[in-house]
């Protein structure tokens, strides 16, 4: 009894109540589900509209200081930001998991927790996540919430490479793959700000803003870039078989643009996911 | 004065009696959604085909379709596991079962997936750890021979079984950073040409086992190759901005060289070939113009023919090629400057040069 009140009291007294994933085998009623409510009010609201309960408030867990939820990792029993989001369809495709997510934590908010092992190198010149195939460019301040970490374009090396070998991109260059080169237009041509504002929206959260919605606004971002190229401008360069070659610089620049986005439709869920678990959390 | 005129007059006829000039045929063009890449199969001595990548993330197929086919006509979808971003141009068999398309995705890796018989499924994929980019394939009964680039960065010549379970990478004597452009058979022995960053180009002789018997420094760089029917070879290869076709004997031998044109304006990288029984024809593009030359046996240029009332622009170093098909040669691809920067549609051409 003395337990009970001072476990209603703990709830009451802080902002965040919280919910666990069950381990055990799926049983009807209970709610499947790995989230952080801000109240108890909200969770009641949860199970109502999920026809599910939870097996108690946090399965009994305390909540944990560094996450202000008392989501904690099911294996290490660590507090961990990446186990509060984590869904039943989060290893199947991260589409989908983004779409149980909005689901699960509409009031999704953006992390402030301190720094952890999902996110602890927003550091120029360090890779934000070690499976990150580019380093930080830009660590920017974004209130109290976490960084912005900005790598520009984040498409992979091998990518890259397969685009400029094909002839599609002019020059080997992430960032600018039809003007940073010998001969080329120069900045003109570059994608980095447009990809900067699209590591930005994969790191905002916002049920309204999913993926498709940041690549087809970097998509826009790209054409204008291009748009700034005169039409009839020609890029004279040494390709890599060593010739001189020409090549009109604005149908390159879209065709690269297109290419890009493409890929990030091909391609890219794992790294919205990646960054959205990094980035949001559903404790208020 | 007068004299210096009509020397001049008279080696203009005789240029232009000797080299007929012609339009290249539309014969088909249409408004589609741009693809991402496309590849040709020949399999055995008259079927060609034409492979296109969808261009939806969430759609991953090809279509194949025979290479002179207008319309939908004959046309197959096949699905694959993962989009492609880079196929592999050309795949040549003396066989008709099925084709091998070796193909990198939004991600980077590289797959070769077996199409069957029918072309209209995959019977199986796998992933390759070497070449990256792929300029051609040829298949013998027992092994596919790829070359390509590989991972870093040197020309790559690799058998694949047939199973597509085993690998063998061939070590090529030229170290130096390039590609494998083209491969042919010819007489129980295998060519390679390989190109190079310095523009450089080599012709390399190897049996069918593997073994490089010769290996001969071309006179130029970014060269194709193609062996003729009397063993013979015609090699299209670059100095400077000029264009040339060598032919070569079965011995490597040189017979003659003859000199296309300088390049000016947005052309093509590398010629394609092809063997036209008592011709050898070379497409490409110069000055943004899709061109096709036929020469005699000896070197002279026979024919030429230009596409100069379409207006397309022809994609300078990708997405349109060739087959020869009897007296015909027909050149599919799309236009590059026709795709708006929104909508993506864009007009597909299909040209035919024929000659009298």
């Amino acid at each position: 009894m003395v337990y009970s009140i001072l476990f209603f009291l703990l709830a009451q007294l802080s902002t965040t109540v919280c919910a666990q994933f069950s381990t055990t085998p799926a049983q009807p009623g209970l709610c499947h589900a790995a989230i952080c409510f801000a109240n108890p009010v909200d969770e009641a609201a949860f199970e109502r509209a999920n026809h599910c309960v939870f097996g108690s408030m946090c399965a009994g867990q305390a909540i944990k200081s560094a996450t202000q939820c008392c989501g904690a990792n099911r294996f290490s029993g660590k507090p961990e930001v990446h186990d509060k989001f984590q869904t039943v369809e989060s290893g199947i495709n991260a589409l989908h998991w983004w779409t149980a997510y909005k689901a699960e934590c509409p009031a999704m908010t953006q992390n402030g927790a301190p720094p952890d092992a999902l996110w602890a190198q927003c550091v120029p010149g360090r890779k934000h996540s070690p499976s990150d195939d580019w380093e930080v460019v830009i660590a920017e301040k974004n209130g109290t919430s976490r960084d912005y970490c900005i790598d520009g374009c984040s498409t992979p090396p091998s990518f890259v490479w397969g685009l400029w070998k094909s002839g599609v991109f002019i020059f080997n260059d992430k960032d600018n793959p039809t003007g940073k080169g010998p001969g080329g237009i120069g900045a003109t041509s570059s994608f980095f700000n447009a990809c900067a504002a699209h590591d930005r929206c994969y790191q905002t959260c916002s049920i309204g803003i999913d993926q498709s919605a940041c690549d087809d606004k970097l998509l826009s971002d790209m054409l204008t870039a291009c748009a700034t190229i005169p039409p009839d401008h020609i890029t004279t360069f040494i390709n890599f078989l060593g010739f001189p070659d020409d090549e009109n610089t604005r149908k390159k620049c879209t065709d690269a643009a297109k290419d890009m986005h493409t890929g990030l439709q091909a391609a890219g869920s794992p790294a919205f996911k990646k960054r959205r678990t990094q980035y949001c959390q559903c404790c208020k | 004065m007068k004299t210096r005129k009509n020397a001049a007059l008279l080696l203009l006829l005789v240029a232009v009696c000797g080299n007929s000039m012609a339009e290249l045929t539309l014969v088909e063009t249409k408004r589609e959604l741009r693809k991402t890449t496309s590849a040709q199969a020949y399999l055995g001595k008259n079927a060609v085909y034409w492979i296109q990548s969808s261009p939806f993330a969430d759609n991953a197929s090809i279509t194949i379709q025979p290479f002179e086919a207008r319309g939908m006509s004959g046309q197959k979808n096949v699905k694959l596991s993962v989009l492609p971003m880079i196929m592999s141009p050309s795949y040549r068999s003396l066989h008709a079962n099925g084709i091998l398309i070796i193909y990198m995705d939004y991600a980077g890796k590289v797959h070769a997936s077996q199409i069957d018989d029918s072309l209209a499924i995959v019977k199986k994929t796998t992933k390759l750890e070497n070449p990256s980019i792929v300029n051609e394939i040829i298949s013998t009964q027992e092994y596919y021979v790829i070359g390509g680039i590989g991972n870093d960065d040197f020309a790559s010549l690799v058998f694949l079984d047939k199973n597509l379970s085993k690998q063998t990478k061939i070590n090529l004597p030229v170290k130096k950073k390039g590609e494998v452009s083209s491969l042919f058979f010819d007489k129980g022995r295998f060519f390679a040409i390989s190109n190079h960053y310095d523009a450089s180009a080599y012709l390399h002789e190897l049996s069918l086992s593997g073994v490089v018997r010769r290996t001969t420094q071309l006179r130029g760089g970014a060269a194709t190759g193609v062996s003729l029917e009397n063993h013979d070879f015609a090699i299209s290869y670059r100095v400077g901005r000029e264009v040339f076709i060598e032919r070569f004997d079965g011995e490597m031998k040189s017979l003659w060289i003859r000199k296309l044109h300088d390049v000016t304006g947005i052309a093509t990288r590398k010629g394609n070939l092809h063997d036209m029984k008592n011709e050898i024809a070379w497409v490409g593009a110069n000055n943004d113009k899709l061109i096709v030359y036929r020469l005699d046996d000896n070197g002279n240029i026979i024919h030429t023919s230009r596409d100069e009332s379409s207006g397309y622009g022809v994609p300078s170093s990708s997405s349109y090629l060739s087959i020869a098909l009897g007296r015909d040669i027909h050149i599919r691809g799309q236009d590059r400057k026709s795709g708006g920067p929104v909508d993506d549609l864009i007009d597909s051409f299909h040209f035919v040069d024929s000659k009298e």
